[in-house]
């Protein structure tokens, strides 16, 4: 009975996953739309969790339903009704059969995904060199260890888009007016935050945690604590600090087994734990810088010229 | 046993308001009226579901997670009803 209950589940979530994908790019109300897609959000981490993988399940809760959707509700906020675009026949049905041919490849490649041949060789890959890893989490091992480029490329990216944002993008402006009842509440609740977040980073080696999502709970809280209208407290350089930090932890690390003869980014059994612990904090720290800048929005140098007016007039 | 059948009465009721809630939301005419639904599926259905899972496990351990997790939701809750009410009083009389 208990497996067709679950079967029951997993297929309602299916359903309402798709249902939610197809609301959110086909209400053409912009907020509805957003919150179909802050939904879409929670029900993947639903999923991801259905599918075993907490650690997706974190990150996919805090960014893609968190930090995404505060960020498009704060982009939204500049469109005014947008015209309303039905397009030529041929691109309708030109998107529609791509789009359809993209879902039966993915499917198929999922499905050979799972196979058993290829399933055995990860497992094998994983799980046999964990304990030479330096950390017990598989999903750590892999992120940081096996796979150490890739994320070494993400956080590129990550800091990449905040410089975009700098030099381009529009200031999402902190309110003016703030009651006082969420400013007491929010600085109750951030040293909670706080600590949170510091225990998801450090549990990161043995349990699902780690730097991302330790990173996005961390810019939640920065984004709440500039949002009731309290000052950042540190520096525009500092901030050019923090947000280089992790990638800089990483070329560091990377770089100094390249000077012992070994290739990029080789970590030795014996430090490796230590090595990916520090990595991580730097990666925390930058993670976190990056998304609070980006939810602001805007230079830096501009928040503190609303930051300083509004001390001058109040 | 008992606690068994009681966790999945308990499952049931916070089921129920769950459902109530969303009903309210759906059909209540008024944004104030529909935040109050919404602040009452926080209180009443999450308490009772949490409740619920607590006795299934029967670990003091998990019941004491359970509601820590139950009173951070009721202040994220009050505190996002507060602010959205505010601005929607703010709109509705400028």
């Amino acid at each position: 009975m208990i497996a067709e209950a679950t079967l029951i589940v997993d297929l309602m979530l299916g359903a309402l996953a798709c249902a939610l994908g197809l609301l959110s790019v086909g209400l053409s109300n912009l907020k509805q739309a957003i919150a179909m897609f802050i939904a879409l959000g929670l029900i993947l981490a639903l999923i991801w969790l259905r599918l075993a993988a907490p650690d997706l399940a974190l990150a996919e809760a805090a960014l893609g339903s968190g930090v995404l959707g505060g960020l498009l509700i704060m982009a939204s906020r500049g469109i005014k009704k947008p015209a309303p675009d039905h397009g030529s026949h041929l691109k309708n049905i030109a998107a529609t059969s791509l789009s359809l041919l993209l879902a039966m490849v993915m499917g198929y490649a999922s499905l050979e995904l799972l196979s058993t041949d290829n399933r055995q060789l990860a497992e094998v890959l994983t799980f046999e060199y964990l304990a030479d890893s330096g950390v017990t989490n598989p999903v750590t091992a892999v992120l940081l260890n096996y796979r150490a480029y890739d994320t070494l490329l993400e956080l590129t990216v990550v800091l990449a888009a905040c410089i975009s944002v700098f030099i381009a993008g529009p200031q999402f402006l902190l309110t003016d007016k703030t009651a006082p009842f969420p400013q007491r509440l929010i600085k109750a609740l951030l040293p909670v935050i706080a600590l949170f977040a510091c225990y998801l980073l450090w549990i990161g080696a043995k349990e699902p945690g780690g730097a991302f999502q330790a990173g996005s709970l961390l810019a939640g809280g920065v984004a709440l604590f500039m949002l009731i209208g309290l000052r950042y407290p540190l520096s525009v350089r500092s901030l050019r600090w923090s947000l280089g930090l992790g990638v800089l932890a990483f070329l560091v690390v990377g770089l100094s087994s390249l000077l012992s003869g070994q290739p990029f980014f080789t970590l030795e059994s014996e430090t490796a734990g230590l090595v990916i612990l520090l990595i991580e904090i730097a990666a925390t720290i930058s993670v976190t810088a990056a998304l609070a800048a980006l939810f602001l929005g805007g230079h830096p140098q501009r928040w503190y010229a609303h930051a300083s007016k509004k001390e001058e007039s109040s | 046993m008992i606690l068994s059948i009681l966790g999945f009465v308990m499952l049931a009721l916070g089921l129920t308001f769950f459902l109530m809630g969303s009903y309210g939301l759906l059909r209540l005419k008024d944004n104030f009226s529909r935040l109050h639904a919404l602040s009452k599926i926080d209180n009443l259905a999450l308490g009772f579901t949490l409740l619920g899972t607590g006795l299934l496990h029967q670990s003091w351990l998990l019941g004491l997670q359970l509601l820590v997790i139950w009173l951070l939701c009721l202040l994220a809750s009050a505190t996002s009803a507060y602010l959205l009410a505010s601005r929607l009083a703010e709109e509705q009389s400028p």
